[in-house]
């Protein structure tokens, strides 16, 4: 009735029964977390962290019904983020009618995370890059409250009080001690499911509503150990790659779309051999997985085809990568992203 | 009264919480430091997985409440062992860990797997498993590397699985809840 990844992929769907009986109403949360948000934050001004991703864009629709017009949304350019992504960001967003204020703080970002290999180091150092913004703008704007479109399993795998942390979300473990902004994280106990299914509710377009997960920390958890800009940039060409044949191959039906989808890049380089000529390159990760919340996930079943044709063009197109690995790891014991 | 849901630190402990909200029922989640007192006045305990081990750890009221209880009880995971090593089982590392998927054969159905096929596919995470069950506890289902998957004791509402029938990968798990919230 829910998962099962024995079955062929077309057999099931997201949907499954689980949806027939689910009380989540949508309706019903709108309501309560538009009067939360409105005793929460007051008579004081907000600004509200969007990333593009459907949690914030949904907390950003549900502070905006709270708090009319005075809502403020910033969006930060980290430099780790997918191709194009502030541009489409910044339009998928004012066709919403949201206003977005770009800051750009990719330099910043860089040049904390040198030299640095430890997955939670890097966590904890781009949640505090990111307050650290919020936080000059919230004081240009005097704003006492930041918005953010936390959602459970942020909170549950940054871990706490008897769970252990699995890994610190930017927007929650990645946070510093010191803040200078009171939090408002009106989806805190949804999950994915449950917030496409509100920001159907909310009118948000299906290309944002249907958004692919992507994490906050962006491209520098798919950098596994130091980051690099040319790392970066090898990375976010192969995540383009990847995103353009998979959905080509759900339009075709050949697949079902994943739940999430994208490349990774190891640090460890290996031997090829190219058009005669030795080579010794980058190995890059290709990751697809079906879930329902991001709580348990498996590989998706990608036909050959697809996956050789993603393959040649990783190792085609993008100089520095010389093989290309299908990762086929469940949740658990593997997380969805590498770090 | 609501149905509790004891957090020994599982990563789905508040899935078991939306899993129960989704069945109709609504349900609380405590601490393991839990008072003794709020215990007896549930409707029905759940315990929840964790990452600890039933022989290190400290669980404060939870084993005397296990012992005394009439109340029906769930454990799943670390939960499923607590009722074991507390009851006289016996708990020990397993020779293979699972996680992710495994087969689960259903033996005998009894009261927690009524109406669930076998095989079907469930998600696992855990190393330590149930060695020997506790007297009067019925075995329900195996898996290649797990003797004992689910394991229950119908006359003192006691029932426990080692799977995690609240995630969406196990099939059948919100039967297996279901089956189980029907004898609160």
């Amino acid at each position: 009735m829910c998962g099962n990844a024995d079955l062929p992929i077309s057999t099931h769907t997201l949907t499954s029964t689980r949806s027939e009986r689910m009380p989540f109403t949508p309706e019903k949360f709108i309501q309560g977390a538009v009067s939360s948000i409105k005793g929460t934050v007051g008579g004081e001004r907000a600004i509200i962290a969007v990333s593009g991703g459907v949690d914030s864009s949904v907390a950003a629709a549900l502070a905006s019904r709270a708090l009319g017009k005075s809502i403020y949304c910033v969006f930060v350019d980290t430099g780790l983020m997918r191709k194009d992504e502030g541009k489409l960001v910044k339009a998928m967003l004012s066709r919403a009618g949201v206003e977005l204020h770009v800051v750009d703080a990719s330099a910043d970002f860089f040049i904390a995370l040198k030299g640095v290999g430890d997955p939670e180091r890097k966590r904890k150092i781009i949640g505090e890059r990111f307050i650290r913004v919020f936080e000059a703008e919230a004081k240009k704007r005097k704003a006492a409250y930041l918005v953010q479109g936390t959602i459970a399993p942020d909170w549950i795998e940054s871990g706490g009080g008897s769970r252990e942390t699995i890994k610190s979300h930017h927007n929650v473990g990645g946070l510093p001690k010191k803040l200078g902004m009171k939090l408002c994280e009106p989806l805190r106990d949804l999950y994915k499911h449950e917030v496409r299914i509100t920001a159907r509710a909310l009118g948000l377009p299906p290309e944002m509503s249907e958004r692919q997960p992507f994490p906050g920390p962006g491209l520098a958890v798919r950098i596994v150990g130091e980051i690099t800009p040319e790392k970066a940039r090898i990375v976010r060409e192969a995540c383009a790659i990847v995103e353009e044949e998979l959905e080509r191959a759900a339009d075709d039906g050949k697949i079902e779309l994943p739940w999430q989808y994208f490349a990774a890049l190891l640090p460890s380089k290996t031997v090829g051999v190219r058009g005669d000529e030795r080579s010794y390159q980058y190995t890059v990760v290709v990751r697809a997985v079906r879930s329902l919340d991001g709580m348990t996930a498996n590989f998706s079943h990608i036909p050959p085809d697809v996956l050789q044709k993603i393959s040649t063009r990783i190792t085609n197109e993008i100089r520095e990568a010389g093989r290309v690995l299908y990762d086929i790891t469940n949740k658990p014991p593997a997380t969805v992203e590498l770090e | 009264m609501a149905i509790l849901i004891v957090d020994m630190g599982s990563q789905y402990t508040h899935v078991i919480w939306r899993t129960c909200r989704d069945l109709g029922r609504e349900g609380k989640m405590v601490p393991k430091t839990v008072a003794r007192a709020e215990l007896d006045a549930a409707d029905a305990v759940i315990l929840s997985g964790g990452p600890s081990s039933v022989t290190k750890d400290n669980f404060h009221s939870l084993p005397d409440f296990i012992r005394a209880s009439k109340k029906p009880i769930l454990g799943i995971c670390l939960g499923h062992q607590l009722l074991a090593h507390t009851l006289g089982g016996v708990v020990v590392k397993g020779k293979n860990a699972e996680y992710g998927i495994s087969k689960i054969e259903v033996d005998a159905p009894g009261v927690l797997l009524q109406g669930v096929p076998s095989p079907f596919n469930a998600w696992v995470s855990h190393f330590d498993e149930v060695k020997k069950m506790p007297d009067g506890f019925v075995s329900l289902a195996h898996s290649d590397t797990c003797a004992h998957e689910a394991m229950e004791m119908p006359a003192r509402k006691l029932f426990s699985v080692q799977f995690h029938p609240e995630v969406w990968h196990t099939e059948n798990g919100e039967k297996i809840l279901e089956n189980f919230l029907k004898q609160v």
